[in-house]
């Protein structure tokens, strides 16, 4: 039975999990971590950074790093959040040919599906390399309240990757599918998810197994990430105040207070306080060099970010009302994100909600953990669990005077459709054009547009008089289907929206082209270590081998001590050669030395 | 061939007659040769062995003189069967020293630390006299008197090696050599001035970095001299004495062989100068250049295979040798790498053709003083002040080969770039050093799991500030490789 992964895709770091044997679990990447940032890079020297190396230069290389791209995925060009963010952004983005979003590093252009791809390539060969097969099918989550660009756009990425993603499902989703892993639940649920750059809060009903998104809101820039500058701008000021200089002014400067901040950020979860030592950490142009070295408390700390705290708990209390639903009718409150582990959000959530948010399923990998248990559930087969998607946004039409008529609310659970009459508004209007938006705005262009048609050929008649039916329909795919029908006649005309994530199919293959040929590079630099591993490996050989003969037969002939002195010469150059990079001559000193160990252990045999 | 040759046991066969022969069992030493024969082998050295034992066989008197080279001969067959896999006479006949997959390193290892690197002085004599040195330059060495062996260095790019595209690698092997006569070393200690003291125990470092990267361009001295036993297959061999075969074929550059350098770093200036003035006359001497068919020509400057730019390539090894950059270190050659420096220059000629003022022009010939002389740090600072005034092509081009000269001198220093450091002290004991903020950055970055590569990439500072960085902490054992 082929194993389909679950990866959450985050905003800040991303995390992989498995079925295995029954059980979902997290897999490790290289270093032991359980997440991997969701940051790439290339380095001044053309190579491609991802996860914690990209992380730890993102300040010093601020405009090759791209961090958060998963804000921009699936944007137009024209969209407000991108206007945002090329204010913001470190680094550089530009316009794509297709109305799409490009980030510039190093002279070339990525597409967002292709940034969002190395981060999912990432987490593919981090399965690969603790399942040691071929995990080519995953789920993939984003969050509840991506359009059906973005979530297009993400299956894209997942092409590029060489990942079949067989399934997208929403982030509040699946923590709640870890969260009732293996039990049966009848409860309302909010799910708190403060992670590194966002924060979403959602409301589930999980009935008879059924998970139903009642209503998912947020903020796509609050997150981890500002609580650490808050230590940062706390340190700089420190600092400041007693040397009058701002390190944040010194990129290498200001990478360290980041990654102390982080970090003392995480130690004050579980501490009181924290020491934070930051050596030379500036140089004056006397030459005397100065360090860093403060204590920060949790008090302080929470001095710090507690406007933070207060507008995550308002966005909680919008999400209710909006669901029309009251925190009494909570049962359970679930907390996923990193930053929920601080106590003082564990508290505000607490005098919320009125009850203890659970602490069952892990902040960082709840989100992955249930986009597992919904692969194993699609690998078997088995329909255990039954995932009711709704509609993030609403969806409607645009009607005379440019506002916005909605047909389908937003959190509609789909499969869904609604129709709703329309007449004309003109004297003798024998057509009408419907455009089909997606948004909250009464105003049809503050929202998306989906796409447009004309329906013609309507009679002549006075304003009012004519009656067109509009209907919509989103399948359980997320196909949205828009057809308007004259009542009178009959005549229809309908579009199918389908969503593009901004790139051609050209674009898109040789893209997985590129990708391609960029893993046979890593397999070469991987093979390098292999000729080094196995060189090492025969040098032990011959060393367990010379040992064992000494020990056998000590005293050997004169032949058999010169081919020893050759076969050793060869191990010393061996040794020598592991110094080097170059794949052939690591090849030609592993022949060689194979070749002069065999000789020698057959001349020993003979002798 | 009769008789199909017993190739399984050649290489033990000759082994068996080296150890007879050892044993001044020159009668049984005949008797396996000639065993060897029979069964089908040929070859003209073993035909002119088998002549001399059976002619001298009884005169126990020529022994010490007939044994030697035949049981050099022997090893040197038997090491490159092993090291080709080659069961036969014939099929080793034609292979050079590429075989023997020399890194820098290794090759120098032998050279220090055997008698190999007499028997390579020897074995070069033949192939330094191959080379077309420029004479009058020796003859100007001599006329300086100076000790600068920097210069002879400089020199041996003179060589006439056109069948060869590695022509640079040549001219390091020559230098090896004539390290290995124990020529007085150059003893330039990069900026920090000459050293004039212990230099002949120098000499042995010296060898050890100037030793060619590729031995593919180099003479095969197997192919050239078929009847006679070369040494540079005994590298690995039990010690014997140097036979002298090649005392006729000394190079021109040997004048300086014997002489200390005991000049003062003024001196060594003063040389510099003369012999830049004689370069930059030579290079604005068409005729001379015509003269010489595009022979490359002493320009003052390191030579350039072709007039396109010929960038180096990084070093494929590195050597865990410090260089002379290191505070508290020895000295060293400052030409200690693997290829020459200078690749890649344009020529002074070609030069002269861009239009710039006489300040710059200056500073860019102290530039190149500095980097022929191995101070690369301070060429660089020299060169950067250039650029800061007004950049061209020219000194574009002096500072990469400047930079990358220091990132190799730092690569050396650092090892493997691929190795993975770690912290050598605790880290609340690093306030305690003497560091900057670079240094701090840089000791933040390691945590065990990230190379020296990694690193590199994720400074914020240049490759070559990082790896001086990095060369300098390691130096100091405040970063190790466990």
């Amino acid at each position: 039975m082929e194993r389909i992964i679950g990866i959450d895709l985050g905003t800040t770091n991303s995390c992989v999990a498995v079925v295995e044997s029954g059980t979902p679990r997290v897999i490790p990447n290289k270093g032991g971590y359980k997440t991997t940032p969701s940051v790439m890079a290339i380095t001044e020297s053309g190579r491609r950074l991802v996860g914690q190396m990209a992380k730890r230069q993102a300040i010093t290389n601020a405009r090759h790093t791209v961090f958060a791209s998963k804000r921009l995925i699936g944007r137009k060009w024209s969209s407000p959040e991108v206007r945002h963010y090329l204010e913001t952004s470190a680094f550089e983005i530009v316009q794509g040919p297709h109305e799409d979003v490009r980030i510039k590093l190093r002279d070339k252009e990525y597409s967002l599906p292709e940034v969002s791809s190395i981060i999912l390539q990432e987490m593919k060969l981090i399965a690969q390399e603790h399942m040691g097969d071929e995990p080519l099918k995953a789920v993939v989550t984003v969050p509840a309240y991506f359009n059906d660009a973005q979530r297009n756009a993400t299956k894209d990425a997942g092409r590029i990757a060489g990942l079949d993603i067989v399934r997208i499902i929403n982030e509040p989703t699946a923590a709640a599918l870890a969260f009732g892993f293996g039990k049966q639940l009848d409860v309302t649920v909010a799910i708190f998810d403060l992670g590194g750059g966002t924060f979403d809060i959602s409301i589930l009903e999980i009935q008879d197994g059924v998970f139903d998104v009642l209503s998912t809101a947020g903020d796509t820039f609050l997150g981890g990430e500002d609580f650490d500058a808050r230590i940062i701008e706390h340190l700089a000021y420190q600092f400041a105040r007693d040397h009058r200089i701002d390190l944040r002014r010194d990129e290498m400067a200001l990478q360290r207070l980041r990654d102390a901040a982080e970090k003392a950020k995480i130690e004050l979860s579980t501490m009181n306080e924290t020491e934070i030592s930051l050596p030379f950490i500036y140089t004056l142009e006397t030459g005397e060099a100065l360090h860093l070295q403060t204590t920060l408390t949790r008090d302080k700390f929470e001095e710090l970010v507690i406007d933070l705290v207060q507008r995550a708990i308002k966005i909680c209390q919008a999400t209710l009302q909006e669901s029309g639903q009251d925190v009494t009718d909570i049962d359970e409150v679930i907390l996923v994100g990193g930053m929920t582990r601080m106590p003082r959000i564990q508290q505000a959530v607490k005098e919320y909600f009125g009850k203890s948010p659970s602490k069952s399923v892990h902040p960082d990998e709840a989100v992955a953990l249930g986009a597992a248990v919904q692969g194993a559930a699609l690998s078997d087969g088995s329909n255990d669990v039954v995932l009711l998607d709704v509609t993030p946004h609403s969806l409607g039409i645009m009607v005379h005077g440019g506002g916005f008529e909605v047909l389908i609310e937003a959190n509609s659970t789909i499969p869904t459709s609604h129709s709703h009459i329309f007449t004309t508004v003109r004297e003798n209007q024998t057509s009408v054009k419907i455009v089909v938006l997606q948004g909250e705005s009464s105003n049809a262009s503050d929202n998306e547009l989906l796409g447009e048609f004309a329906l013609s050929g309507l009679r002549s008649a006075p304003p009012g008089v004519v009656e067109v039916e509009v209907s919509f329909e989103i399948s359980a795919d997320g196909i949205v289907s828009v057809q308007a029908r004259d009542l009178e006649t009959g005549k229809e005309h309908s579009i199918t929206v389908t969503a593009t994530s901004g790139l051609t199919e050209e674009e898109i293959q040789n893209m997985i082209e590129e990708n391609q040929d960029y893993l046979v590079e890593l397999k070469k630099g991987e093979t390098v270590e292999e000729q080094r591993a196995s060189i090492r490996r025969l040098i032990r050989e011959f060393e367990r081998y010379a040992s064992q003969k000494d020990g056998a037969a000590p005293g050997h002939s004169a032949i058999s001590e010169q081919l020893r002195a050759h076969t050793e010469l060869a191990v010393e150059q061996a040794k020598k050669s592991l110094e080097n990079d170059n794949l052939e001559a690591l090849a030609s000193t592993n022949d060689s030395l194979h070749r002069a160990i065999q000789s020698f252990k057959s001349m020993i045999q003979q002798a | 061939m009769s008789n199909a040759p017993d190739n399984s046991n050649l290489q033990s066969r000759l082994l068996l007659v080296g150890e007879a022969l050892q044993a001044n069992d020159v009668s049984l030493a005949l008797d396996l040769l000639l065993d060897i024969r029979d069964t089908g082998f040929v070859n003209k050295d073993l035909d002119q062995h088998i002549q001399t034992l059976h002619e001298n066989s009884a005169n126990t008197a020529a022994y010490p003189e007939i044994i030697p080279p035949i049981t050099d001969w022997i090893n040197a067959t038997t090491e490159l069967m092993r090291r080709t896999g080659a069961d036969d006479f014939e099929q080793i006949e034609h292979v050079g020293p590429e075989v023997f997959d020399f890194s820098s390193q290794d090759f120098v290892s032998f050279d220090v630390e055997s008698v190999a690197s007499s028997q390579h002085l020897e074995a070069s004599l033949d192939l330094a006299s191959s080379i077309d040195l420029d004479f009058n330059f020796n003859i100007e060495i001599g006329d300086v008197g100076s000790d600068e062996l920097e210069f002879d260095f400089d020199l041996a790019f003179e060589q006439d090696n056109e069948d060869s595209d590695d022509d640079d690698m040549d001219f390091n092997w020559i230098n090896e050599f004539d390290n290995s006569a124990n020529l007085a070393p150059p003893g330039v200690n990069s900026d920090a001035g000459f050293d004039t003291s212990t230099l002949a125990s120098k000499t042995a470092k010296r060898s050890h970095q100037q030793t060619p990267m590729n031995l593919a361009a180099i003479p095969n001295p197997f192919q050239n001299n078929a009847n006679t036993p070369t040494r540079k297959h005994n590298i690995d061999m039990e010690f014997r004495e140097p036979t002298n075969i090649f005392a006729d074929a000394a190079p021109t550059y040997s004048q300086s062989v014997g002489q200390t350098n005991q000049g003062s770093d003024l001196d060594s200036l003063l040389f510099e100068e003369e012999l830049f003035a004689q370069a930059q006359s030579l290079a604005a001497d068409d005729d001379f250049v015509d003269s010489n068919e595009g022979k490359p020509l002493y320009r003052g400057e390191p030579l350039r295979k072709s007039p396109t730019s010929d960038i180096i390539s990084p070093p494929d090894s590195v050597s865990t040798h410090s260089t002379d950059m290191q505070v508290g270190h020895e000295p060293t050659n400052p030409f200690a790498h693997d290829a020459p420096t200078g690749v890649g220059q344009p020529s002074l000629k070609d030069m002269s053709d861009t239009p710039r003022d006489d300040g710059t022009t200056i500073l860019l010939q102290q530039v190149r003083k500095l980097y022929d002389s191995g101070k690369f740090q301070s060429a660089l600072d020299i060169i950067d002040n250039v650029l800061a005034q007004a950049s061209t092509p020219e000194a574009e081009l002096l500072k990469q080969n400047i930079v990358r000269e220091l990132e190799r001198q730092h690569h050396d220093r650092i090892g493997s770039l691929s190795r993975v450091p770690t912290l050598g002290i605790p880290l609340n004991e690093l306030s305690h050093h003497q560091l900057d903020h670079r240094a701090g950055f840089i000791l933040s970055q390691i945590d065990g799991l990230l190379s020296f590569e990694d690193i590199i990439d994720m400074s914020a500072m240049s490759r070559l500030e990082t790896m001086s960085v990095l060369a300098d902490l390691c130096d100091r054992d405040l970063i190790i490789i466990r």
